[in-house]
C-alpha cells in the first residue's frame, strides 16, 4: 500500500504540472497495481475504492487532469493508509 | 457584501496606481458579450480558497483544483522554475491570480513575467471578488487582457526580447485555458511568434550594424557639422505644404508619369533606392533620403548635376554623403549627435529612424509639422513576384514570406521585414491623429489608418498651387555655427583623451579579473573592479563604444547560464575589458582622422 501511496504522490505532481502523457502512463501502472492490492481489503472498502476509481476514469474522459489528481490525493489516498 | 466591495475598491485603486493603462481602457469600454465562454463564476474550494469556473455549452470547466488550489499552483510553478537571469516567462491565462503569484515567487530579480488573460469577463470578475493588489503592484509582472490592452503584446515582447534572452524564454498555459479558449490561444501564439521574430531581427541588426553605424557616424562628422537644421526648416516651412514619400515598390511604375506633375506643388522625397529610376524618367525629387549604414550608392552620375537636398542620419553610408553634392540635412538620431548638441547648447529634435528609410522620412515629416503625407510606391508586398520598381526578380529569396491584407481587400504576399515596416507606419499614424496619410497605390499591403486615393486625384484635390519649395530649402540655416563647431571639436578631442583613459582603466580591470580568478571572492578586488566599471560608464565618450560592446556582451550574457565556475565568470568579464581596449583603440584612431578631416574641410588649423 505504501508503494501505491508514493505512486499517487508522483501522479498528483505530474497532473498539477500538466504533464499529461507521463501522468497517464503512471495512472495505468497505478490501476494495475491497485486492482491486485484491493483483493485483500474488506468488501465495503473495495466498493468505496471502486466508486472513486470510476470517478477518476470519468475525469480522465473529461480531460480534467487536475480533477484526477484531486480524486487521487484527497479521496483515494486516505482509503489506502 | 461589504468585503466584496472593499476588495473591488482596493483592486481598482491598485489598478489606477500601477496599471493606469488597463484602468483607463477598462473604463472606456462598453460591456461586451462573452466570447468563447458563456458564463464565469467563483466558488470556495475545500480549503476555503476562491476558485474559478466557467461554462461553455453544457460543459463546466474548473480552472483550479477544487480541493487544494494553492498546492496545485505551487506544484505547477515548480515546473516553470527559472534559473537564468534576464529571462521572460509568458503565461496564457491569469485566472484567479494564484498560478501567477506562485510563479513570481520563484523567479529571480530582473526577470519578467508577461501574463495574457484571454477573457475580459474573467478578469473583471476576479477584480470584483479576489484581492489582486499584491499582483498589480508587482513590477516584474506585465498584464495583458484580451479586449482591453491585448494589442500591446506585440510591442511588449518586442521590447523585452533581446539577444541575451532570446533562447531563454518560456511560454506556459494555465490548466484548461488552451482547451477553453482555442481562438484566443491561436491569436496569442501567432502574435507572440511575430513579435519574437521581429525583436530578433532588430537585435541581430543592431549587433551586426552597431560597429558600422558608429564608424560611419565618425567618418561623416565633417558633413554633420556642415548640415542644415531640421528645426529651422520647420520654422521656415511654407504653410500648407504637402509631402510625397516616393518609395521603390513595384506600383511606382504606374504612377511615375503623374508624379512629374507634382514637382513644385508638393515636397517630393525619394528613397535612395529609387533615385536612379526617377532621374532617368526626368523627375528630380526635392530630397533624397537614406539612413542605412550599408545601403548601395545610387549609380546615376546625374545625381551630381541636380539640386536635391540629402536627408539623412549620421550612420548612413559615407559614400553616399560623398557622392551627394549640395545641402544636407543630417537628423539628430541621439547618441553622438545628441552629445554634440548638448555640448554646444543646440536643440534639434531627435528623429526615430524606424526600420526603413520610408519610416525615417515619415518621422522627419512629423517633426517638420507636415499635415498631409502622401505615400507613393509604398507597396510593402510583392507584385507579380517582383519586390521593387524596375526589379527583374523577387529579391532576397531567403527572407520569410507571409500573407497580409491587401489594399484592395485581397490577400497579398509580403516579407517579414516589410510587415514590420507596415506596423511601424500604422503605429506612427495612430499616434499622430492630426496628420492625414494618403496611400496612392492600387495593389500591395494595406496600411491601416491611411486614406486610399489615386495620386492623380490627390494632386487634383490637394496640390494645385505652386509652392516655393526650392527657395525654402536653400534658405535653411546650418545647425552648427563656427563657434559651435569649435566647441564640438573640443568635445571630440576630449573623447580621444577619455578613450585613452578607457584603455588604461580596462588594463587595470583585467589585472583585477586575473587576481579574482585565482583568489576567488576577494571583496576588496571586487569593489575596486566595480569602481573602475563605474568610471568607464560615466565617460561621455562611452557613446562611441557602447553599441559595439553591447553586441559583444549580449552574446556573452546569452551564455552566462553555461558558466561552470566563478573562475569562468571572471574570465568572461576579462574578455569584456579586452574587447573594450580593442574598440576604444580603434575609435580613437577613427576620431583622430575625423578631426583632421573636419579641420581640412572647414579650412581650419
Amino acid at each position: 500500500m505504501k508503494e501505491l501511496v508514493n505512486l499517487i504522490e508522483e501522479i498528483v505532481e505530474l497532473c498539477y504540472q500538466q504533464k499529461k502523457a507521463e501522468a497517464y502512463e503512471k495512472i495505468n501502472l497505478f490501476i494495475n497495481e491497485i486492482v491486485k492490492a484491493i483483493v485483500e481489503l474488506p468488501e465495503s472498502k473495495v466498493v468505496e475504492i471502486n466508486g472513486i476509481l470510476q470517478n477518476i476514469l470519468s475525469a480522465m474522459e473529461e480531460n480534467d487532469i487536475v480533477a484526477v489528481a484531486d480524486l487521487l490525493e484527497y479521496e483515494l489516498k486516505e482509503k489506502l493508509v | 457584501m461589504d468585503t466584496e466591495k472593499n476588495v473591488y475598491e482596493a483592486n481598482m485603486k491598485a489598478l489606477q496606481l500601477y496599471r493606469r493603462d488597463i484602468c483607463e481602457k477598462l473604463e472606456r469600454q462598453e460591456k461586451q458579450k462573452f466570447f468563447e465562454i458563456d458564463t464565469c463564476n467563483i466558488e470556495a474550494a475545500k480549503d476555503g480558497s476562491e476558485i474559478l469556473y466557467c461554462s461553455k455549452g453544457d460543459k463546466v470547466y474548473y480552472l483550479n483544483s477544487k480541493y487544494a488550489p494553492l498546492k496545485e499552483a505551487q506544484t505547477w510553478a515548480k515546473k516553470c522554475e527559472v534559473k537564468n537571469i534576464n529571462q521572460i516567462s509568458i503565461i496564457f491565462g491569469m485566472g484567479n491570480g494564484m498560478f501567477v503569484k506562485a510563479l513570481l515567487e520563484r523567479i529571480p530579480v530582473g526577470n519578467t513575467v508577461i501574463v495574457y488573460e484571454p477573457s475580459k469577463e474573467i478578469f473583471e470578475l476576479v477584480l470584483k471578488k479576489i484581492d489582486l493588489v499584491e499582483l498589480l503592484k508587482n513590477s516584474k509582472l506585465r498584464i495583458l487582457v484580451s479586449g482591453v490592452n491585448e494589442e500591446e503584446l506585440y510591442h511588449l515582447i518586442e521590447r523585452e526580447v533581446n539577444a541575451s534572452n532570446f533562447y531563454h524564454q518560456n511560454c506556459f498555459v494555465l490548466p484548461r485555458y488552451g482547451e477553453i479558449f482555442p481562438c484566443e490561444y491561436g491569436k496569442f501564439i501567432s502574435e507572440m511568434r511575430k513579435a519574437e521574430e521581429n525583436a530578433y531581427v532588430q537585435e541581430i541588426t543592431l549587433i551586426g550594424l552597431g560597429k558600422k553605424s558608429i564608424k560611419n557616424s565618425i567618418e561623416n562628422l565633417k558633413y554633420i557639422l556642415d548640415g542644415k537644421s531640421l528645426k529651422n526648416a520647420k520654422e521656415t516651412m511654407p504653410p500648407n505644404l504637402n509631402a510625397i514619400i516616393v518609395s521603390a515598390g513595384p506600383s511606382l511604375m504606374e504612377e511615375i508619369e503623374i508624379l512629374k506633375k507634382a514637382k513644385g506643388k508638393a515636397l517630393i522625397i525619394a528613397v535612395e533606392r529609387i533615385v536612379d529610376l526617377l532621374l532617368e524618367n526626368g523627375i528630380v525629387p526635392d530630397m533624397i533620403a537614406s539612413a542605412d549604414p550599408i545601403k548601395a550608392v545610387p549609380a546615376s552620375e546625374k545625381m551630381q548635376d541636380v539640386q536635391m537636398v540629402f536627408l539623412t542620419t549620421p550612420p548612413c553610408n559615407p559614400k553616399l554623403y560623398q557622392k551627394h553634392k549640395g545641402i544636407k540635412i543630417v537628423c539628430n538620431n541621439g547618441g553622438l549627435y545628441q552629445n554634440l548638441c548638448l555640448t554646444t547648447g543646440i536643440q534639434e529634435d531627435m528623429v526615430s529612424s524606424g526600420g526603413s528609410v520610408a519610416t525615417f522620412v515619415f518621422g522627419v515629416l512629423i517633426s517638420l509639422g507636415v499635415k498631409r503625407i502622401i505615400l507613393v510606391g509604398q507597396d510593402l508586398a510583392f507584385k507579380n513576384g517582383k519586390s521593387h520598381a524596375g526589379a527583374t526578380q523577387g529579391g532576397d529569396p531567403w527572407r520569410m514570406k507571409i500573407e497580409v491584407e491587401g489594399v484592395d481587400g485581397t490577400t497579398v504576399i509580403t516579407r517579414q521585414d516589410w510587415a514590420m515596416f507596415k506596423k511601424d507606419f500604422e503605429d506612427r499614424i495612430e499616434n499622430n491623429p492630426d496628420i492625414e496619410c494618403i496611400d496612392t497605390k492600387n495593389t500591395g499591403a494595406k496600411i491601416k489608418g491611411t486614406k486610399h486615393m489615386s495620386l492623380a486625384k490627390v494632386l487634383e484635390e490637394y496640390c494645385k498651387e505652386e509652392i516655393p519649395i526650392q527657395e525654402w530649402l536653400k534658405e535653411i540655416e546650418s545647425v552648427f555655427k563656427e563657434s559651435d563647431r569649435k566647441k564640438a571639436l573640443q568635445e571630440l578631442g576630449l573623447y580621444r583623451d577619455e578613450l585613452k583613459e578607457t584603455i588604461e582603466i580596462s588594463n587595470e580591470a583585467i589585472k583585477l579579473c586575473e587576481q579574482l580568478k585565482d583568489e576567488k571572492g576577494n571583496e576588496d578586488s571586487v569593489e575596486k573592479l566595480q569602481n573602475l566599471t563605474e568610471k568607464l560608464t560615466d565617460m561621455r565618450s562611452r557613446i562611441l563604444i557602447n553599441d559595439i560592446l553591447y553586441g559583444y556582451t549580449t552574446e556573452m550574457q546569452a551564455g552566462v547560464s553555461n558558466l561552470e565556475s566563478e573562475g569562468d565568470l571572471w574570465e568572461s568579464t576579462k574578455g569584456i575589458f579586452e574587447k573594450t581596449i580593442e574598440v576604444a583603440g580603434e575609435m580613437r584612431e577613427d576620431l583622430k582622422e575625423a578631426i583632421r578631416e573636419i579641420k581640412e574641410y572647414f579650412g581650419e588649423e
